[in-house]
């Protein structure tokens, strides 16, 4: 490796460090820094006040339940649902496959705003209108869009020889899913109710819209806190937002050290 | 049951699934938004799709968002091209660059919004530094990185968001495909410059293109990035939509419902677009 291809790459992995680690190390800091205001570089007094306030002040803790309430709820809900339609789908022709994939992808790609002012309606018909059951029908349909697509992937490399052989056997439907299919399935299952449940954690124009203001989630009350200008607990609430994802990143990722330890 | 039935019932299955799924969500979604663009339902005048048309800022808005969404795509592409290829290697320096380069991966859009916003505001903490530098008098000297007339925050955000995402899939496609084929090219001949030129980067580039268009696509639509970084005039479309259907007078509902049936249509495009690339990628 020539010293100038060497210097590029040095100075590439330091503009890389401080790109990438300085927006979260000043979520971190400002989360811990009360009245910390320009030009001060550092905060002068450090205290966990506005995590404190995440579970003890109760319009907070409201928004943090609704949100994790909405993300399991609509995690399980839609894994259920995507599952058997991942695998019929899988198991059909290839038009069928790519129509629904199509589908799946337009309930992704459909601007969250756009969608909401649709299902806004949708759920004022049904008498849903700003009620956390509303909002949850919301969340739904771009989640069943991500999981399906989960699950057509994880069906197109499936190997049904092991179903097969049970069917063969005599067992009937119900004890092959029980027997067979969940227990083989127990990854991609873990993967899609944790997918479900960010999907939802992190959604903020559905919310917003078809929760009419009355559903307070924790994305929303951080956007409040910033608005209001009290950024010490927008950061707090945004790095409690962070979290999920990296203990599902970390958990996955251990998984995976501990797959491959067994495949060795 | 004889075979042909059943292989009728199993091609029918999934459809009507879909169908019952995502398929009647979307339509009485999208259905409601042509009804209240017409202004059949949702307390809209009727009129709203030749007011839309005629309206600069709409267009304006429009050409806002397009240009986020071009340039942060193309950006965080270039970005996880470029960690890429500089770090292909298991040496510990491509090690650390490739673990640190997709830590904001799990980091939810409202959070990087608000962490580029620390760093970047004019009180932002970059503000302080450069005030303590004496590279600028004070916070009110330091150039507007958020707000601004060219979406600079929301593309920084963006671009440090998205980038971790398609660095994965570059690095997945590298090793898959990519590294074989550079090292088949090196082999007959060819310089280091020639096979990335020639054969890396058109492997990476037709591999990521889906995933591209749908990071296109989900920038598009995104409220929450503007919201936090954007200027409010022109204003970024899904923040045009959200405001005229919070306004009180019933023209604007129908105008809200008209603009978000254009990004409707415009997402349903690149849908299929994605659909395209994936197959050829495949």
């Amino acid at each position: 490796m020539s010293a100038r291809t060497s210097l590029v790459r040095t100075l590439s992995l330091v503009a890389l460090l401080l790109f990438v680690t300085a927006p979260l190390l000043l979520l971190v800091v400002t989360s811990l820094a009360r009245g910390w205001f320009a030009p001060a570089l550092l905060p002068d007094h450090i205290d966990g006040s506005a995590w404190r306030d995440l579970v003890t002040d109760a319009a907070r803790r409201e928004a943090l339940v609704n949100s994790l309430v909405l993300g399991i709820m609509t995690a399980i809900v839609a894994t259920a649902l995507a599952l058997p339609l991942g695998r019929a789908a899988a198991r059909s022709t290839r038009a069928v496959r790519r129509s629904v994939a199509l589908l799946a992808f337009a309930a992704v790609a459909l601007p969250p705003v756009a969608l909401g002012v649709g299902l806004q309606l949708t759920v004022l018909t049904l008498g849903l209108g700003g009620t956390l059951a509303g909002v949850f029908l919301a969340h739904l349909v771009p989640t069943l869009g991500y999981l399906t697509l989960v699950f057509l992937g994880v069906f197109a490399q499936w190997d049904g020889r092991m179903d097969e052989a049970a069917a063969t056997l005599g067992a009937d439907v119900r004890t092959r899913w029980r027997l067979v299919l969940l227990p083989l399935l127990r990854r991609p299952i873990a993967d899609a109710l944790a997918l479900g449940f960010l999907v939802s954690w992190a959604q903020v124009a559905l919310t917003l819209l078809v929760g009419g203001g009355a559903v307070r989630t924790l994305p929303l009350d951080v956007l409040a806190m910033l608005q209001s200008g009290q950024d010490q607990r927008a950061a707090a609430g945004a790095l409690a937002l962070a979290m999920p994802a990296l203990l599902v990143l970390g958990l996955s990722r251990a998984a995976a050290r501990n797959t491959a330890a067994v495949a060795a | 049951m004889n075979a042909a039935h059943t292989s009728a019932r199993a091609r029918l299955l999934p459809l009507l699934m879909a169908g019952t799924l995502l398929g009647v969500p979307i339509a009485v979604g999208v259905g409601y938004l042509v009804a209240g663009a017409l202004g059949v339902v949702g307390n809209a005048t009727p009129g709203a799709m030749g007011r839309v048309l005629a309206d600069g800022a709409v267009l304006r808005s429009a050409l806002l968002s397009l240009w986020i969404a071009v340039v942060g795509t193309a950006l965080a592409t270039v970005g996880a091209l470029c960690v890429a290829l500089l770090f292909d290697g298991n040496r510990i320096v491509d090690r650390i660059a490739k673990r640190v380069a997709v830590l904001p991966l799990p980091v939810p859009t409202v959070a990087a919004a608000v962490a580029v916003l620390l760093l970047l505001s004019q009180a932002g903490w970059l503000s302080r530094v450069a005030t303590r530098l004496h590279l600028v008098a004070g916070p009110a000297g330091f150039p507007a990185l958020v707000y601004d007339p060219f979406a600079i925050g929301v593309i920084t955000a963006v671009v440090w968001k998205e980038m971790p995402f398609l660095l994965l899939l570059a690095l997945s496609l590298q090793s898959l495909r990519g590294r074989a084929l550079t090292d088949a090219a090196r082999t007959l001949g060819a310089s280091r410059w020639q096979a990335v030129r020639r054969v890396t980067l058109p492997v990476l580039v037709c591999g990521m293109s889906p995933s591209i268009v749908a990071v296109f696509v989900f920038v598009l639509g995104s409220l929450e990035l503007p919201m936090v970084l954007a200027p409010s005039s022109p204003q970024a479309l899904p923040m045009l939509i959200q405001e005229r259907r919070q306004a009180l007078d019933a023209a604007s509902h129908g105008e809200a419902y008209v603009i978000a049936l254009l990004a409707t249509v415009l997402a349903l495009l690149a849908a299929v677009a994605h659909e395209r690339l994936r197959d050829d990628a495949a």
